[in-house]
Formats: structure tokens, C-alpha cells, sequence
């Protein structure tokens, strides 16, 4: 069991703790520690309570009969079904934010900016059922999806890629493999349908182009009413409230929520892993809260700074989202007006960060000129968000360093790029220690380029736009390239479908904290020596205790082809 | 207080403690004809067969003499014993007096009186003399006499000494005052799956050999062979007993009342010398084996050093732990046999035999309480079944329970309870305050 | 003397003592996803029984076990008054688990030796106790128990 001393790196959250164990407010830390020990089955994969017949366990030191579940999962089916559980989620969440998006738009709630490619996206959207459109898939080379169609995992739609999949937790008798094979095959739904948000984003509200946007708590105005956007819901509806916002002069921010929605932005106040925070500082009138993302202790915390808090997803919206966001903000003046008497505690911490690069502003083959020339090591693409099993942001800031330092270029997305804003790596202006072969690229990639690229706000989302652009260059598929996908601290099964996708890309994937697949040596054997042999990448299951010098070591030398730890032949590593 | 102690093993040195426990002062004088002290006779065999060493048969370490304040004369047999005079007399002539007195002499193996007995090459096995001689002799084929506990385990370990080995036994099966036909015949084939012969219902009637021993005889065959070891029982040795005039019993034990004492005030016994009250049979019997001489001995020494103790009785166990493979345990009575003394008219007895692929085990109850019990292959909660039978409880509605290989306490802790009168140890009293 | 007494009402059945019992004394790499896969398996020394009841050795003031012990193997610690196993000499003839009213000695075929808990008498407190997630498990003075039952 081990009690992480240090709660969080981030200076402007660190002093709210202090203040909520004076108040006796109970935040993620408090419930983590009163959670330990966390149950060792369940970490290890060795349960499942997919039935009425269990909850079963694998015992790993009882004796035989305790070792199978009632039904007969033993413990390797148990491990790969703990794996497939997640990516199940993970598909579903990527899935509903796309299908979610595209009613909207079809309801009529926007003029988007291109009509027809609209339509077009929300055909394909559409159609998500029985098929994924060609014209989604031809974005991947050609050697992927070839080798997709020979293990089976092609990307057919919803009702083979997640109800079919799906159903191998019910029972049937299907190995270790060939689960994982329909686990990644879920997995690349979720990333076509991030592709297609993504394409949607861009049709309806335009291309972003890089943007220059202040992070942290730092950025909160006490003067004006302010409406924080907490994690995901329909983008149509923020816009609307960013509009009605703009227009009475009430402030939009948002924490786990996209950062940019052309014309707007949402700055992020912080990250996941502290979002209770901001409502401590008692700058926040009101918060609209989405499902994915959101804590539901947020309610105690705004209990005791008398935030209002307006849940978008909900049975009853209604169809009118111009009248819902205006009720919005009518409510968050008014909240204004009654807690003025509530004192606001702003650090003065904030950070300035440019998001939302593409394909479209990058040159991709200067990248890949670069890579060819030996004047950068690799690329690492860095994902994922906080956790409190680390001290939070340390994992992701200290490895970004070290990655910088010896030359990879980093890539990162979503709240992986949030962690990073507050430190200065999306700040053009702050000189990280960058290694010469690094620097060299950067500077001739831009005028105002970061130490990291954001790629959050891209067509085909995130990392995976990172990925197509890179291998359109030369017409290579990813693994021969010195890439890998870092997730420094995951959290969600969001994270682990996408890191899921990677693999099958053909990009090795460092996850961090350790897949709950460790009690079943085939499923840590197929992630190793199956996925090598069938996408040239592994997935690593790390299990051994490291810091976060350590893990960026080993991961430096991974891109150099140096297997460190013998990753190869020792699954639990 | 002068205690004086004959003998150097379970019995002894658990009186010892005991006296110790109670009282730091009085002198503790204990004679033993074992030059090597403190050794356990049940891992003999183990020496044997090379899996301990000479040290690591000590079931007590060497200065524990010196720290109980024992004065230990070892390698002295005691020649007499004059009751009377309250002194006993050594072999090298002297005298010493003594105001408690406990006999611990064990038992001496029986000695058949088959021609060529004196050959060279022919030992029994109990003394650690007897095991040097086994673990020098430079033998390759051994014969051995007897299937007892003894017997079973020498001949294992001298298998793994790279010895071709018999198995010889007068009686149907291995082992037949340890287990049943069934049990036995599970044990005789994990024997014999060794590559040990087993022979039974064989006597031994001579061995042939000039100065060494060449071969063992039976009605039907004759055996090749270097060594003999011959383990076909232990006498208790009751000379300087019955030489004292103290009373012996019809097994030829040594008598004794529920305090350990002899027919003579301030003299005791215990251990495989004595005869007790066998709780599973519920008669007197000589149960030789070393947890019962260690609870005699506790016993004894509580009321040597005048803190009055009550033994509440025998029972004979054995386990064969992993020296075979195949776990067992047996305890109590091993047949419903109706026509062992004992039995009163109107007594019921119950056999209940549960046999699957590895496992084996059978549950004796005589009116409802457990007179004895077999395990084979699944031993774990032996000791529930066990603790049962000592404390006599009625087990009449928790058969199936008993039986069950998922036995375990908690499921009898509420037969336990109703029986709270007869388990006032703490660590069943607290135990019991569960809410079951 | 300490003991380590099982609430029955809050015990839930959920073996984690006996989990993190065989990760933190019984495996030989401490760390669960090594010790899941050691070979020979881990022995707790606590186990689950029946359906809500995590049983551990008792540590009888007048210990059978000891008794039983034809080498001395089962020893008293004369500090804490503990029962332990001293591995190193113990023979696995398993007398102990024939007289174990309790039976939570566990006979060790793969470890061949007697397993049993000797209540963390290294550590400075025992893991089943800091692990059990509704404190069923709890370490009591031997006295105070025999005062709650008279």
C-alpha cells in the first residue's frame, strides 16, 4: 500500500487542500486514502460481476475450485475480460460524444460553416451502425488496414465493433487472443468515431488555428459572473452558452472540457485531477456539468460555496438550446449578485499555452525529415489525464522533461495537454530545456512554436491525427518510425481504448498506472508477444515500481531499439 | 523437593518444563542411558535417510539442561529402584535419593526370537545407537521387518539411500494398528509406487548368513538381502519397575491414576512406560506415540511440583506427513469392530466411509461421538474432527459437515458452543462471542 | 497478549486479508502481480471460512500444537508469547495439523512444511488486521476478550 506523500505538483491547487481539511471538505485524496487498500482481485483482473451467479473471483492462493469463476472464466479470461470491460466503456463514450454532436446539428441548432461536408460527416455519422464509410478509413495507410482485414479487427460499425464485441463478456467459449483481437477491434470504433467528431467539429465550426489562451486558476475574474463548463456534453449547447455569455458579459471557462470551439474558447481553470478547486476559491457562480469527466463530489464542494450547478445531460433538456443556455446564464448573474458577499480566494497563478495545432499547421515532413536525419530520437505522443495514484502532474511533467531534454518530440492531446499547459510546455515563450537536434526542428516549424504540440482540436482528434499525418508523408505506417504513445497517468477507459487504437497502429504504448490484466499470464503474454507478431507494437504492463526518471529512461531507449528491462521476454515487467 | 527423572525423551523433558513452570528452585536429577540427548526418536528415520542431520533431530537445544537447572547424567542407566529408601542406584554404583520420582524408560523394541537374530547386519530401530548402525551399514538390499510406523518410514528412507528394499509384514496390510484396509491400501500403493516390495501376510522364520545376514526366510520365499531392520513393535520397558514391586497392568504398562502416580506415593510414570485411558475407546491402553508422552509428562511434572493436574485421557494419533506423498492421518478407533472390550450393550456404533479419486475418509462414531477418524489425501482440518473426539462431544447432526472436504471450525462453532461447558480455554471462549 | 478477533457481523467475506497475507509474508517477491504468479503458490496464514469468518492461529495459551511437535519445530516466542513455525527444521509430518482444533495449520505439500500465522511477529503490525476494509479484523489484549465473555 503506499500513501503518496505529495498530493499534487500544481502550486495553485496545493494550498486548497490545506484549507478543505480545515473545513473538513473531502476531496479525491481523502476518499482515495480511505479507499486503501483497493481490492488486489480487482486490480489484478481476477474478478467479475458480469452475472448473478458470482461475484466470482480467481483465487491466486486458494486451491483449485476457487480459482474459476461459476460460469468457468478462469483467470486469463478474467484478465482479458477486465481489459475488454474498459474498452467496451471507453468505445461508448467516444461514441456518444460524436452521436451526441451530429443531433444537435441535425436538429438545426447551428449554421454550420460547411454545409455539405457537414452533411456528409453526419451521413457517415449516421451510418455508424452497419459500417464505417470508407471515406473514414482510407485516412489510414494502406498497410494498416490491410492488416486489419487479415486478423479480423477491420472497423465494420456499432452493431459488430461494440454489441458484438460486447457479448464476449456474457460467456462463449473464445480465447485469450482472439478477445483481445475483438477488444482492439472496439477500440478502432472509438477512434473512428474521435476521427469523426473531430471532422464534425471542423465542418460546423471551421478550423482552429493555433491559439494562445492563459491556463490555471489564475485566469478566474472575481468581477464578472463566472460559469465554469465541467466536463463533456453537446458542443452546440457551450457554444450557445458562450454566445448568450459574450453577449451579457458573463465569463465561460471550463475544466475537462475542449479548450477551443471556434469562435470561443474555454479556458481550462485545471486539471482533472483537482477540479474541485476551483469552487473553493469561491469565484465560481455556476457550473454546467456534463457525465464524462465530472465528479460527483463536486455537489459537496459546491454546497459549501453556494455554486449552482446545472447538469446538461439530462432526461429533460429540451429541445430549444438557445433557451437553455440564455436560463444559464440568467441563473449565473443572478448567483453572482447573491454570493457577493462570499470571498474569493485567486491564486495568482496562470500559464499561457497555445492548443489546437493540426496537420494543417505543422509541417509533417519536416518532422519526418527530422527523424530520417537523426536529428531527433522519436516522437512520443502524450496522452491521458491525472490520477491520483501519482502525485498529480509529477508523472507527466518530469517524463516530458527528460523527453525534451534528449531530443524526442512530444505530441500531446486532451487533458494530457492541460497537465502540461500549467507547467509552460505549450508556452511558446517559456525556453524548456530542449535537446539541440529538438530545438532545431521546433524553430523551424514556426514562429511561435511550444515545446509541445498540442493536437487536441484536429481533424481526425487528437493523436490519431498526429499519427495519419505522419505516415502520409513517405507513405509509412507507423511502426517505422521511432514512436511511442505515453500515458503517464490514465484514468478513464476513454484512456485505455485509445491506447488500445495505438497499439493497433502499430505504435508501442507506456501506460501508467498498470492495465488490470496482471493476474493472467496469457493476456500479459498477448500483449507482448501477440501484439508484436500481429502490429509490430506492445502494449506495456508495467508493474515494476519506478519513478518518473526511470520511466522516461526506459522509454528514451525503447525508441532507440534498446529493450532495457528485456520488455520482450518478461511480461510482468 | 528432589525430582529425579529416568528416562531423556518426550516424557522427560516435558516433565521437566512442567516442574520448571512451576517451581525454579528444586533440584531436577535426570538419568538417561542415550549418550546423545535431546533427540527425537520419531526422526530417526529422517537421519537415515539423509534428509537431517545429527543436530537437527534435537527437539530441544542442547543447553537446555543448563538453563532449566537439570543436572543430566547421560549414557547411566539406572539399575534400581528401592522405594522404600526413596533412592535409585546406577550403573557405575551410586545412589540418590529422591522425593518424586518419574519413570520415563519408553519402550524397548520386541526382539522375535528368530535363528540368525544376532547376525551381523540385523538392527532394530529406536536407540540413536540402532540409527548409526542403519546409517553406516554399507548395504544395497534391505528387508524390512515389520510394516509400523517405524517400519513404513525406515524402509522409505532407506530407498532413498539407494537401497533395493522389502517391505515384510505378518499381517493383510501396512500399517494395521494405523489404518483401515482402505486407508492402507492407498498408503501401500503409494509405497510400492516407490519401488519398495511390500509383502504381507508373510512371517519372518529365520535368517540365513554366516557372521552377515544373507537373505530372510518366510514360508514361501526367501528374500536376498545385506540388512535387516526389524521394527515389529515396542515392549514397555517395565524391569525396573517391576523389579521396584510397582504395579503393572494387564497390557504389562506401567499402572497409573488420572495423576500420573504409580501404586506408590511420589512415584510416576509416563510416556510409551504407561498405561492410560484411552478417551476414543474408552479403555486402558498404552498409546506410544509422542504427543501423548508430552501431555503425560506435563502432567506428571504439574503434580510432582505439587500443582494438582488431572489428565483427561489418550488418544492415539498418527500422522504421515509428507515422507510418503500422500498425507494421513488416523486417530481413535480404526474399525467398528463390536467385539472390542469396551463396548456395552445398547452401544451404537456408525461407520461412515466417504471414498473419491485421491481422497479418502471415514468417520467412527460410537453413540453419537467420534471414536475415531481416517483422513487420506485431504488432512487439513484434521485437528477439528480431532479436538471433537477429546472433548466427547455428540456429533450426531453435523455428520454430513464432518465429512464434507470443506470442513472447517467455523461450521462446528456452533456445536461448540452448545458444548461451552466442556471448552473453557480461552481461545475457544473468545471465540465463541462471534454472533453465530 | 494480543489476539486477533473476527467481528462476524462486519466480516464480509471478501478474502482480502487473506490477498495481501500472501502477497506481504507468504510470496517471495511482495509485490501482488509477481506473487499471483509465483511457483510454488503463495500459503496465506489466514484463510476465509465458511462463508464470513477469516480464521488465523489462535496462539492457545496451552498450545497443542506444541505438544504435538516431535522436534521442536512449533516454538513459543518467550517475549510475546507467540506460536510460530521454525521453518528451517520443520519436518512436514504435519502432527501439528492433526491436533489443531482449529485447523489452521495448512500442510504444505509445495512448501513442504507446516504454514501457519505466527500473527506478523516481525512486523510491526499484522497485515490482516491493516488490510480488512470493514475492520472486521481487530487486534485485541487476551485479557480484555475474556472479559467481554465470561
Amino acid at each position: 500500500m503506499e500513501f503518496i506523500q505529495k498530493k499534487t505538483n500544481d502550486r495553485a491547487a496545493e494550498p486548497f487542500l490545506l484549507k478543505a481539511a480545515e473545513k473538513g471538505i473531502s476531496l479525491v485524496w481523502d476518499r482515495y486514502e480511505g479507499q486503501l487498500p483497493e481490492c488486489g482481485f480487482c486490480e489484478s483482473g481476477l474478478s467479475c460481476r458480469d452475472c448473478l451467479q458470482g461475484p466470482c473471483i480467481s483465487h491466486p492462493f486458494r486451491g483449485d475450485q476457487s480459482k474459476v469463476g461459476v460460469c468457468g472464466k478462469n483467470k486469463d479470461i478474467l484478465g482479458v475480460h477486465s481489459l475488454l470491460r474498459l474498452v467496451v466503456k471507453g468505445t461508448m463514450a467516444y461514441l456518444d460524444q460524436v452521436i451526441d454532436f451530429a443531433k444537435d446539428i441535425e436538429a438545426g441548432e447551428v449554421s454550420p460553416a460547411n454545409k455539405a461536408q457537414t452533411d456528409g460527416v453526419i451521413r457517415h455519422i449516421q451510418g455508424l451502425f452497419e459500417t464505417v464509410g470508407p471515406e473514414v478509413m482510407e485516412a489510414f495507410p494502406e498497410a494498416l488496414t490491410n492488416r486489419w482485414e487479415a486478423t479480423g479487427i477491420y472497423p465494420e460499425g456499432i452493431a459488430r465493433d461494440l454489441f458484438k464485441a460486447s457479448q464476449k463478456l456474457e460467456g462463449g467459449i473464445t480465447g485469450v487472443n482472439e478477445t483481445l483481437l475483438w477488444t482492439f477491434k472496439c477500440s478502432l470504433l472509438g477512434c473512428v468515431s474521435q476521427m469523426l467528431q473531430g471532422k464534425l467539429k471542423s465542418s460546423v465550426f471551421g478550423n482552429a488555428a493555433p491559439t494562445e489562451l492563459e491556463v490555471n486558476l489564475g485566469i478566474l475574474q472575481k468581477e464578472v459572473p463566472t460559469i465554469l463548463l465541467y466536463g463533456h456534453f453537446s458542443p452546440v449547447l457551450k457554444q450557445k452558452i458562450a454566445e448568450v455569455g459574450e453577449k451579457k458579459n458573463v465569463s465561460i471557462m471550463g475544466v475537462c472540457t475542449d479548450p477551443l470551439l471556434p469562435p470561443y474558447i474555454f479556458a481550462p481553470v485545471t486539471s482533472y485531477g483537482s477540479q474541485e478547486i476551483p469552487l473553493m476559491t469561491g469565484a465560481v457562480d455556476l457550473i454546467v456539468s456534463g457525465d464524462q469527466y465530472v465528479n460527483p463530489s463536486l455537489q459537496e464542494v459546491a454546497r459549501e460555496w453556494s455554486v449552482t450547478i446545472v447538469p446538461a445531460e439530462v432526461l429533460e433538456r429540451g429541445q430549444d438550446l438557445g433557451r437553455f443556455a440564455e436560463q444559464i446564464i440568467d441563473q449565473a448573474k443572478k448567483a453572482f449578485d447573491a454570493r457577493s458577499g462570499i470571498s474569493k480566494d485567486i491564486p495568482d497563478v496562470k500559464e499561457s499555452a497555445v492548443f489546437g495545432f493540426s496537420v494543417d499547421t505543422v509541417d509533417m515532413k519536416k518532422i519526418v525529415d527530422a527523424i530520417n536525419g537523426n536529428k531527433i530520437k522519436g516522437i512520443a505522443l502524450l496522452a491521458g489525464s491525472n490520477n491520483v495514484k501519482f502525485t498529480q502532474d509529477h508523472e507527466i511533467v518530469s517524463m516530458a522533461q527528460e523527453f525534451l531534454k534528449n531530443d524526442v518530440l512530444c505530441i500531446s492531446e486532451g487533458e494530457a495537454s492541460i497537465a502540461l499547459a500549467k507547467y509552460g510546455f505549450l508556452n511558446p515563450q517559456f525556453e524548456m530545456e530542449c535537446g539541440k537536434g529538438l530545438s532545431g526542428l521546433l524553430s523551424s516549424l514556426g514562429e511561435d512554436i511550444p515545446s509541445i504540440l498540442d493536437f487536441s482540436y484536429a481533424q481526425n482528434g487528437g493523436v490519431t491525427e498526429f499519427l495519419l499525418g505522419l505516415t502520409s508523408v513517405e507513405k509509412k505506417e507507423p511502426k517505422e518510425y521511432p514512436i511511442v504513445a505515453v500515458f503517464p497517468e490514465a484514468n478513464r477507459s476513454m484512456d485505455v481504448t485509445k491506447a488500445m487504437w495505438t497499439v493497433a497502429m502499430g505504435v508501442s504504448t507506456f501506460f501508467w498506472p498498470f492495465l488490470p490484466v496482471t493476474g493472467s499470464p496469457k493476456t500479459m503474454e498477448a500483449l507482448t508477444a501477440f501484439c508484436k507478431e500481429t502490429f509490430g507494437s506492445r502494449f506495456h504492463v508495467i508493474t515494476r515500481k519506478m519513478d518518473a526518471r526511470t520511466k522516461s529512461t526506459m522509454v528514451i531507449k525503447s525508441l532507440k531499439g534498446e529493450d532495457e528491462l528485456h520488455l520482450d521476454d518478461n511480461p510482468w515487467s | 523437593m528432589r525430582h529425579i527423572i529416568i528416562g531423556g525423551s518426550a516424557a522427560a523433558i516435558s516433565a521437566v518444563e512442567a516442574i520448571r513452570s512451576v517451581d525454579q528452585t528444586s533440584q531436577i536429577e535426570l538419568f538417561t542411558d542415550e549418550e546423545t540427548p535431546l533427540f527425537s526418536r520419531v526422526l530417526l528415520p529422517y537421519y537415515i535417510a539423509e534428509e537431517l542431520s545429527k543436530q537437527l533431530l534435537n527437539f530441544r537445544s542442547l543447553d537446555f539442561f543448563d538453563e532449566n537447572n537439570v543436572i543430566a547424567h547421560l549414557g547411566m542407566r539406572v539399575q534400581e529402584i528401592s522405594p522404600d529408601s526413596k533412592t535409585i542406584r546406577t550403573a557405575d554404583g551410586n545412589h540418590y535419593e529422591f522425593d518424586r520420582l518419574l519413570i520415563a524408560t519408553g519402550g524397548v523394541p520386541i526382539i522375535p526370537s528368530i535363528p540368525g537374530m544376532d547376525k551381523e547386519g540385523v538392527s532394530t530401530l529406536k536407540t540413536m545407537a540402532d540409527a548409526e548402525r542403519i546409517y553406516n551399514f554399507k548395504a544395497k538390499k534391505a528387508v524390512v521387518i515389520g510394516a509400523g510406523s517405524v517400519g513404513v518410514e525406515a524402509s522409505i528412507s532407506l530407498k532413498r539411500r539407494g537401497l533395493k528394499v522389502s517391505l515384510l509384514e505378518q499381517l493383510g496390510q501396512v500399517l494395521p494398528t494405523v489404518f483401515d484396509e482402505k486407508a492402507s491400501s492407498i498408503i501401500r500403493k503409494s509405497i510400492e509406487d516407490r519401488g519398495i516390495e511390500v509383502i504381507t501376510g508373510e512371517k519372518a522364520t529365520a535368517f540365513k548368513g554366516n557372521s552377515h545376514v544373507t537373505s530372510v526366510i518366510t514360508a514361501t520365499r526367501e528374500i536376498e538381502c545385506d540388512m535387516v531392520v526389524v521394527a515389529i513393535g515396542i515392549r514397555p520397558a517395565i524391569e525396573l519397575a517391576k523389579n521396584a514391586g510397582i504395579e503393572i497392568g494387564s497390557l504389562k504398562g506401567i499402572k497409573v491414576n488420572d495423576q500420573m502416580m504409580t501404586n506408590m506415593a511420589g512415584i510416576y510414570a509416563a510416556g510409551d512406560v504407561a498405561e492410560t485411558h484411552d478417551i476414543a475407546h474408552d479403555m486402558i491402553t498404552i498409546n506410544a506415540i509422542w504427543p501423548c508422552a508430552v501431555e503425560q509428562g506435563h502432567i506428571a511434572g504439574l503434580n510432582m511440583a505439587g500443582k494438582e493436574s488431572r489428565y483427561a485421557g489418550s488418544v492415539r494419533m498418527n500422522s504421515i506427513g509428507n515422507f510418503i506423498g500422500h498425507p494421513a492421518i488416523s486417530m481413535g478407533m480404526i474399525r467398528a469392530e463390536a467385539e472390542k472390550a469396551g463396548v456395552e450393550a445398547g452401544e451404537e456404533f456408525q461407520e461412515i466411509k466417504k471414498s473419491t479419486k485421491d481422497i479418502y475418509r471415514k468417520l467412527i462414531l460410537k453413540d453419537g461421538r467420534i471414536a475415531g477418524a481416517i483422513l487420506v489425501g485431504q488432512t487439513q482440518k484434521a485437528g477439528v474432527i480431532g479436538i471433537l473426539l477429546k472433548k466427547r462431544v455428540d456429533v450426531s447432526n453435523y455428520i454430513p459437515i464432518l465429512m464434507s472436504n470443506s470442513l472447517n471450525f467455523i461450521d462446528v462453532l456452533p456445536l461448540i458452543r452448545r458444548n461451552a461447558d466442556k471448552f473453557t480455554e480461552p481461545e475457544y471462549k473468545e471465540l465463541m462471542d462471534t454472533g453465530l | 497478549m494480543e489476539v486477533i478477533m473476527v467481528d462476524q457481523e462486519k466480516c464480509t467475506g471478501c478474502h482480502q486479508c487473506e490477498l495481501w497475507c500472501g502477497n506481504e509474508i507468504a510470496s517471495v517477491s511482495k509485490e501482488l502481480p509477481l506473487a499471483i504468479n509465483e511457483d510454488p503458490q503463495p500459503v496465506p496464514r489466514v484463510h476465509v471460512e465458511g462463508k464470513r469468518f477469516a480464521l488465523q492461529c489462535r496462539h492457545c495459551p496451552d498450545a497443542p500444537c506444541i505438544t504435538a511437535c516431535p522436534n521442536g519445530t512449533m516454538r513459543r516466542d518467550p517475549e510475546s508469547g507467540l506460536v510460530f513455525v521454525n521453518e528451517p527444521t520443520c519436518i512436514a509430518c504435519w502432527m501439528c495439523v492433526m491436533v489443531c482444533p482449529f485447523g489452521i495449520i495448512n500442510p504444505s505439500s509445495s512448501l513442504k512444511v507446516a504454514v501457519k500465522c505466527d500473527r506478523c511477529r516481525n512486523m510491526e503490525f499484522p497485515i490482516c488486521v491493516e488490510v480488512c476494509p470493514t475492520n472486521a479484523l481487530k487486534l485485541v489484549d487476551r485479557k480484555e476478550a475474556a472479559e467481554i465473555n465470561p
